[in-house]
């Protein structure tokens, strides 16, 4: 599937791990039980590793590993279920999580204006995605009127200038 | 069997030869063995983006021309009872909200 | 006397900055209905983007529900409405029980245009229907009540904004209503929202809110608990946003009916969803979501003010035209509420003519209406939950010529809190979601008691009617709730009893099984008389119904069935 990041079709460095496969050298993407359970694989040097937050797991179920851990992924299962904003919102705020967030599941181009400004970095697309239309669509507004997970500077009032960039802490 | 029209959201009614009628008067009246097969082959205006949410309406056997079974479906072909100026009833149709 | 033509009064005047916001949203919704009609866009996408602007897919077309927030419309406004009343519908348009408006008769293929011209004069549809915050209601003699402590409609705007495509809570479990009162007698309903906010001075004057969370009325009617004794106001939004995260995160998704927050509240215990909310709040960093003064008063500097200067004669020529006019006398007995300026007054404008349509007003109406308001009342007109318009700052002695104006309009009926003040849905002739209609059995009752003697001996009395029980009509809410129903594809109505929205706040009581339209109307009927023979002086109907017994009034409602 194409990852989507920035409005460009980049490439994808990740793969996601059954949880009964044997570790590879690359960079994985885990269950939850099996970051929770597999000390091994938590341990392995040099192994570059990421996680898929169930979406009805708050993200403080993901404290004890934050430092062991280079992507999140937060998934949408349609795309009106909106939880995966508040654990892309918590990881940062929260938790401090300063690496990738990917996106996966239905997401509608409409909504990548807000999955960026809850400090989402990355998209897993469908496969017929065009990156235009979602860059398109995230750069319809240039203002907010709350505060994002983006570096934005205040307008004034509640405004915000909208900086659909790089998250303000990663 | 009845559907809104996407464009305006304007009630209508399958009429013969798979035009889409304002007024009830102008629907085909199919026997209930065949209706659901009729449904399905009517999706085809649904990809077609003609109208939405194809479905079928009970008619009251007593009346000869086609009148609906429910209150709803009779005040989605007449108009609001509240308001005899508005809708197709006002028009001259048969039939009416209450 | 004139407004101020550069701000409106009572309600935040736009900057350019926030119409240009409008106008990407109305950009953005076009593409959006192209998208849809080419294909791009499945009916199952489209259909919460066309939510989140308001429209619906209802019983005869298109309903696109218009935005009034905090209920508050400039003249300008208004007209716009009316303008739109009759370039793109059937010339009238219907106030809700949110102090939004509906309009029934819409195309898809001129939303885009219908948004259009609403951003021209500050106005939109944005969030008014779907998963997300909706209209923030709130009290009706808001910045004219003698009794207000504070003027909640700043605070409204400020959630407004703050709510505004919201990135995190734009897809919430399911929809999300808040209400602000600046009084302590609750006019709102803050009780039966999923947040209430009570706005009042604490120590030194400081601006703080009573905060309740978890009401609701709709299927499962419930009253809010109370979260917040006194939350400061520059704590206000960072305290929402935990209160959001919390539903958002833990709301349930899996069954429409059991999704709101007053179920969450109910389904963890109010000790455990308070808890869940200080801890999430105790996380959120406040300095990022810090409410400063500074931003208020921008905002309230957004915001006109009315021109209040009345001769000090005022109230003595109120009092006399009073005095000689016995009709315009009753009107203001029933229609007008105390100002906290000498010499002012606001007055209701009943939108429940005898038989009329509750809420109804023509394009015709509206237009002259916005002419009245500028000419007696700041430019500035109010719409009420109950289904109402308000003149909030009258000159009491302009008070008569506008009551004779009012009057040839049809809009003078003097019924206001009284039992012919009907708040009833649309109900089946308009709604899809409906089981009934609710319009008809309105109608009955308010001939039934159109006397008005009779109406003023019987005194204040809420009927609200809901055409089925997702409840837009709050029947729960009233002395006398009607909810229709569907017996075997007959309307029948179950009756309520001992429903009220404020601080003493209460769910209606079902007396017995739904009866058919006139024997619903017979009951009310003889309920009414047995009130009127044995309540004590001065008692209220809930009170009387309270003292005497449900059982008691189920056999005087049934007496005849």
């Amino acid at each position: 599937m194409p990852l989507l990041e920035c409005g460009r079709i980049v490439r994808d460095s990740w793969q996601k791990l059954a949880d009964d496969a044997a570790l590879p050298s690359a960079p994985c993407i885990l269950s939850l039980s099996r970051l929770q359970q597999d000390e091994a694989v938590r341990t392995t040097p040099h192994l570059r590793l990421g996680v898929v937050l169930p979406v009805d797991q708050p993200a403080e179920v993901l404290a004890p590993y934050l430092d062991r851990l280079s992507l999140v992924a937060v998934n949408f299962p349609t795309f009106r279920d909106g939880r995966g904003f508040t654990q892309a919102r918590s990881l940062r705020e929260r938790l401090a999580f300063r690496h990738e967030i990917r996106a996966t599941g239905n997401i509608l181009p409409d909504q990548y204006a807000f999955l960026l400004r809850c400090g989402i970095t990355t998209v897993e697309m469908q496969d017929d995605s065009d990156p235009a239309a979602w860059q398109k669509a995230a750069d319809r507004f240039s203002f907010a009127y709350q505060p994002s997970e983006l570096k934005e500077p205040v307008l004034s009032g509640l405004r915000r200038m909208i900086r659909l960039g790089v998250p303000r802490n990663a | 069997m009845t559907a809104n029209r996407l464009r305006d959201g304007q009630v209508v009614w399958l009429a013969p030869e798979g035009r889409w009628a304002e007024d009830i008067a102008a629907a085909e009246v199919f026997d209930n063995g065949i209706i659901d097969e009729a449904i399905s082959r009517a999706r085809i205006f649904e990809e077609q983006r003609v109208v939405l949410d194809v479905y079928g309406v009970e008619l009251d056997s007593a009346h000869p021309g086609p009148v609906p079974v429910t209150e709803r479906e009779r005040i989605r072909a007449a108009g609001p009872s509240v308001r005899p100026d508005l809708g197709q009833q006002a028009k001259g149709a048969t039939v009416h909200a209450s | 006397m004139q407004a101020n033509a550069t701000l409106p009064v009572g309600t935040y005047g736009y900057q350019p900055v926030d119409l240009a916001f409008l106008n990407d949203r109305v950009a953005q919704f076009r593409d959006q209905v192209a998208r849809r009609l080419s294909g791009d866009l499945s009916e199952d996408e489209f259909k919460p983007l066309r939510l989140m602007n308001g429209l619906y897919l209802q019983l005869h077309a298109y309903m696109l529900r218009i935005a009034i927030p905090y209920g508050v419309l400039s003249a300008a406004q208004l007209r716009r409405l009316a303008r739109i009343a009759r370039i793109y519908d059937r010339g009238y348009g219907h106030f809700t029980t949110r102090q939004n408006i509906q309009f029934n008769w819409i195309k898809l293929e001129e939303a885009a245009d219908i948004l259009a011209e609403l951003a021209e004069v500050g106005m939109h549809a944005i969030q008014t229907s779907g998963n997300c915050i909706r209209n923030i209601t709130s009290d009706e003699f808001a910045g004219a009540a003698a009794d207000e402590l504070l003027d909640p409609r700043v605070h409204a705007e400020i959630l407004r904004q703050w709510s505004t495509l919201h990135p995190e809570f734009s897809f919430l479990p399911r929809k999300f209503k808040f209400a602000i009162s600046g009084s302590p007698h609750d006019r709102v309903a803050a009780r039966f929202h999923d947040i209430g906010l009570v706005a009042k001075p604490g120590a030194d004057g400081a601006v703080g809110f009573e905060v309740f969370a978890g009401g609701g009325l709709g299927r499962t009617p419930a009253i809010g608990i109370k979260l917040r004794d006194w939350l400061p106001e520059h704590e206000l939004l960072a305290y929402m946003e935990a209160i959001l995260r919390v539903y958002n995160a833990y709301g349930r998704r899996d069954n429409l009916y059991k999704a709101r927050l007053k179920i969450l509240v109910r389904a963890v215990g109010r000790d455990a969803f308070a808890e869940k909310v200080e801890t999430e709040y105790a996380a959120i960093p406040k300095e990022r979501y810090g409410l400063g003064p500074e931003i208020v008063d921008a905002i309230r500097a957004r915001f006109g003010k009315p021109h209040l200067d009345a001769p000090e004669d005022a109230p003595a020529k109120l009092s006399d035209c009073r005095r000689r006019d016995p009709a315009f006398d009753l009107w203001v007995r029933t229609n007008s509420h105390p100002h906290r300026a000498a010499g002012y007054i606001s007055i209701v404008i009943s939108l429940k003519p005898n038989g009329g349509i509750p809420g109804d007003a023509s394009a015709v109406q509206m237009d002259a209406i916005a002419d009245l308001a500028e000419q007696f009342s700041s430019g500035e007109i109010r719409v009420t939950h109950l289904q109402n318009l308000v003149l909030g700052h009258v000159r009491q002695d302009e008070l008569y010529m506008l009551w004779q104006a009012l009057g040839s309009l049809g809009l003078a009926t003097p019924n206001q809190g009284l039992i012919t003040d009907i708040v009833c849905c649309p109900g089946l002739d308009y709604c899809a979601l409906a089981n009934a209609r609710s319009i008809p059995i309105s109608q009955r009752i308010s001939e039934r008691f159109a006397d008005i003697e009779l109406q003023e001996q019987i005194g204040r009395l809420r009927i609200n009617i809901s055409g089925c029980i997702n409840a837009c009509g709050h029947h729960h809410n009233a002395d006398i709730g009607i909810l229709g129903v569907d017996k075997k594809g007959e309307e029948f109505f179950q009756l309520t009893f001992g429903g009220c929205a404020e601080e003493d706040a209460a769910i209606g009581q079902i007396i017995g099984t739904a009866l058919p339209e006139g024997a619903a109307v017979n009951a009310i009927s003889r309920v009414i008389d047995t009130y009127l023979a044995r309540r004590l002086p001065n008692e209220r109907f809930r009170d009387t119904y309270r003292r005497l017994g449900a059982t008691f009034f189920k056999e005087v409602a049934y007496a005849a069935a």
